[in-house]
């Protein structure tokens, strides 16, 4: 067996944006200094923002949360969700630190395509339903930034090669000049897992773009190098789940070709009885619950014995619906 | 958790990459698995009947292809009904 993937970041952004930092903050907070990484599962929830990084405010002097969220569709919900983030941070901070304090949080949603059309800043909260502003329950205000509004040039004077995957996305940069261009500097770095960054970046931009000929010019020049790509954590992680998904469907094909025998058998010892063993036998998705069934199907001395068997076998089968 | 970069053709290319590979490797183990079931059974219907229901019961809850050719070796070369359910109680522990 293959050993897997260390996984240090539960997902792609988190490990974009874990890279550094500092290039994040420099491209959604500028003049701010990285401080350190929170955990970004946040506490008593499921919830888990891209990052959480304690940032410095150069004017201020002070420290803030910086709560970065990478989009790459448009997403209705997302002002809501930062909201939600917000007040868990600030909660889960005061909690934790000695002095019981509320450290300022900055929410901001880099959208990677575009921001959904009905997203408005701030997020407002009515207490009644009024909309009328005389009833507020809640102004929330975070940074909302489309890389299509970003030149190439706005993204390269920042630096920091962290940034450049980001390059298909900004105004004018799914072009194949800015992507080879990119490509030939992140696959000559240490950092071929960028190069892969930007490939996804690309991939998902063309096609919201829909540019399909891009497309088909994208899979060809990604064809010839995706073996370099092998060495990256987040390529292999994507073959990893490639992999899981083809076992999946691999089991359950399995399972289908398992299934003919055992309503066969009821057919022959049991004619009346097999309109329910398909339909019990049909619902179950559990090899080893089908085998049995088998078994004991094949054991049954009488049709009574068999219905029987069948009808607990329903019980335990509606267990392993999906 | 999905992936945000579910919606790139990238990250299709890649997941597509292994997923043959992966639907081969799944049903081969599906497969293997209910031959070592089968293969379990057989040996007990033949020479253990008493426990065939038992044996059923606990080889369904084996799902680990090595265990289950083990414990046909093992019943194989049991010389008794009791050292067959011996075996047979030791498999259960110990999955």
């Amino acid at each position: 067996m293959e050993k897997k993937q260390e996984k240090k970041y539960d997902n792609m952004m988190s490990a974009l944006i874990g890279r550094n930092p500092q290039a994040f903050l420099d491209l959604l907070y500028p003049r701010s200094r990285f401080v350190k990484h929170h955990r970004n599962k946040l506490a008593n929830s499921q919830r888990q923002p891209d990052a959480v990084i304690e940032a410095l405010c150069i004017e201020t002097g002070k420290l803030f949360l910086a709560q970065p969220e990478i989009q790459t569709n448009p997403d209705e919900e997302i002002a809501e969700r930062l909201a939600l983030y917000q007040v868990l941070l600030r909660w889960d901070y005061r909690q934790r630190s000695e002095s019981k304090v509320w450290i300022p949080v900055s929410s901001a949603v880099l959208h990677l395509t575009k921001a959904h059309k009905d997203l408005q800043i701030p997020l407002y909260w009515a207490a009644t339903g009024r909309d009328d502003g005389m009833d507020k329950a809640l102004d929330f205000y975070f940074k909302s930034v489309e890389m299509r509004d970003k030149t190439p040039e706005d993204i390269l004077r920042l630096d920091h090669l962290e940034l450049w995957p980001l390059l298909p996305a900004t105004q004018g940069g799914a072009s194949h000049e800015i992507i080879e261009m990119m490509m030939e500097r992140l696959l000559d770095s240490d950092n071929v897992e960028l190069a892969y960054y930007g490939y996804l970046v690309a991939g998902l931009t063309f096609k919201f773009l829909r540019q399909l000929d891009e497309i088909d010019w994208l899979e060809r020049r990604y064809k010839m190098i995706d073996e370099k790509f092998s060495v990256s954590p987040v390529y292999q992680w994507t073959l990893e789940k490639g992999r899981e998904e083809g076992i999946a469907i691999g089991e359950a094909k399995a399972l289908e070709q398992m299934r003919q025998p055992v309503i066969e058998n009821v057919f022959d010892q049991f004619p009346s009885l097999t309109n329910f063993a398909k339909e019990v036998v049909g619902r179950i998705n559990d090899l080893s619950l089908l085998c049995s069934l088998g078994i004991k199907l094949a054991r049954a001395q009488s049709t009574e014995e068999a219905e029987q068997i069948l009808l607990k076998a329903q019980l335990a089968g509606k267990e392993t619906l999906p | 958790m999905e992936e945000n970069f579910s919606v790139s053709s990238v990250y299709q290319w890649t997941l597509e990459k292994d997923r043959e590979e992966g639907i081969a490797i799944g049903e081969a183990q599906a497969q293997m698995l209910a031959h070592m079931r089968k293969r379990v059974m057989k040996i007990v219907i033949e020479r253990f009947s008493s426990l065939i229901g038992e044996t059923n019961e606990i080889v369904a809850e084996i799902n680990d292809a090595d265990a289950l050719f083990s414990l046909s070796v093992n019943l194989a070369q049991a010389q008794s009904i009791k050292e067959a359910e011996q075996i047979l109680l030791k498999a259960q522990s110990a999955r």
